[in-house]
């Protein structure tokens, strides 16, 4: 019953059933025990029966509709490369325009900042010359350069 | 002056074609795989040609069912296309292709996991008759086959494509391994379990009768 149970275990881990008819051990146990050539011929028919599972051939047109969805994700990928590259050159256009205008808009029109600025010099200017001359206005600066 | 024509390296695929015709050429994968990642795209098809029937039959008895085999198929040649421009060549293209088929077929089966209530109603069998059996027996035969199928399906993945791979589809050990990238002595021990479980899913089986010790 050992043996039977042990034997079968290894009997079971052989990669091909093949191999076991040229093992002596293994037959001179089969001659004698019913029960483990019953159940040999089981797992061989096990085996062979795996085996005719295999090998079936792909369905007509498979191979075609292979190559057409290769070609057709081909397809895909390289409009998807281009859809990037067009999408970054717009992304750019859109950016450089945006630069522009807020570059050279700025220029036509100060902003209100500058004119204070600008209003703030001019007084500063008059009150210098005003000190100067003893009086203010930009004709007192006039009749200074006059001297010269 | 025409040989000088025929072998002209420009020529592409067109050339090849006539080459095989002309001077009854096969290109080897290698050389197939060259003109691919050349730029050769139409030399993908004799790859096809030459592999479907493997990784359709890998697949329709990993997955058990036509449509999947058919989508899990489709999904490795296109991998296998955007990737062969990685392909070194330092294993064979077969290989490489089988061990795609198995991971395109791994994640197939968790994709539709959801359906595998659906899948394991639906074992269907192609009836095979060699002409030399009896009816009787051929009919024995087809029914320990649907048997079979259904007792594979009830497989844990990994299990499942090692029996798959090397007591159906008929790779040896060291090719199984390879494919599902792992160690000889790992494919080894996942045929055994997977070989133990089926046994133990037949004995189960009502309609089978195990030999007990």
């Amino acid at each position: 019953m050992k043996e039977c149970r042990r034997l079968r275990g290894r009997w079971g881990r052989a990669l091909r059933v093949e191999g076991l008819d040229a093992d002596r051990h293994a037959q001179e146990h089969l001659a004698g025990c019913e029960s483990c050539r019953q159940w040999w011929q089981q797992e061989r028919e096990i085996r062979r029966a795996l085996a005719s599972l295999g090998g079936n051939r792909a369905p007509a047109g498979l191979e075609q509709a292979v190559i057409s969805r290769v070609w057709s994700e081909r397809l895909r990928t390289r409009l998807q490369v281009v859809r990037l590259r067009l999408a970054a050159v717009g992304t750019a256009a859109v950016a450089a325009t945006l630069a522009a205008v807020l570059y050279f808009g700025g220029v036509g029109q100060p902003p209100a900042d500058n004119l204070d600025i600008n209003r703030m010099l001019q007084a500063h200017v008059e009150a210098s010359a005003g000190g100067v001359t003893g009086d203010s206005g930009l004709g007192a600066v006039g009749e200074v350069e006059g001297l010269f | 002056m025409e040989a000088c024509r025929i072998i002209a390296p420009t020529d592409g695929f067109a050339g090849a074609v006539q080459r095989v015709q002309t001077a009854r050429w096969q290109p080897t994968d290698r050389e197939v795989v060259a003109l691919v990642q050349a730029g050769d795209r139409e030399a993908f098809g004799l790859l096809v040609g030459r592999y479907q029937d493997r990784i359709y039959s890998l697949a329709y008895n990993y997955l058990g069912r036509e449509d999947d085999a058919r989508d899990a198929t489709q999904e490795t040649f296109v991998k296998a296309f955007r990737q062969i421009g990685n392909f070194g060549g330092r294993s064979d293209i077969y290989t490489w292709l089988y061990r795609i088929a198995v991971n395109c077929c791994i994640d197939h089966l968790r994709r539709a996991g959801a359906r595998k209530e659906v899948a394991d109603a639906e074992v269907t069998l192609e009836m095979h008759a060699d002409g030399r059996s009896d009816p009787e027996t051929e009919l024995e035969r087809n029914e320990l086959r649907r048997r079979l199928l259904a007792g594979i399906r009830g497989l844990s993945p990994k299990l499942r494509m090692a029996l798959v791979l090397h007591d159906v589809e008929g790779y040896t050990l060291e090719e199984a391994a390879r494919s599902m990238r792992c160690t000889l002595g790992t494919a080894k021990s996942r045929l055994w379990r997977a070989r133990d479980e089926l046994r133990r899913t037949l004995q189960a089986d009502p309609g089978y009768d195990e030999v007990a010790i």
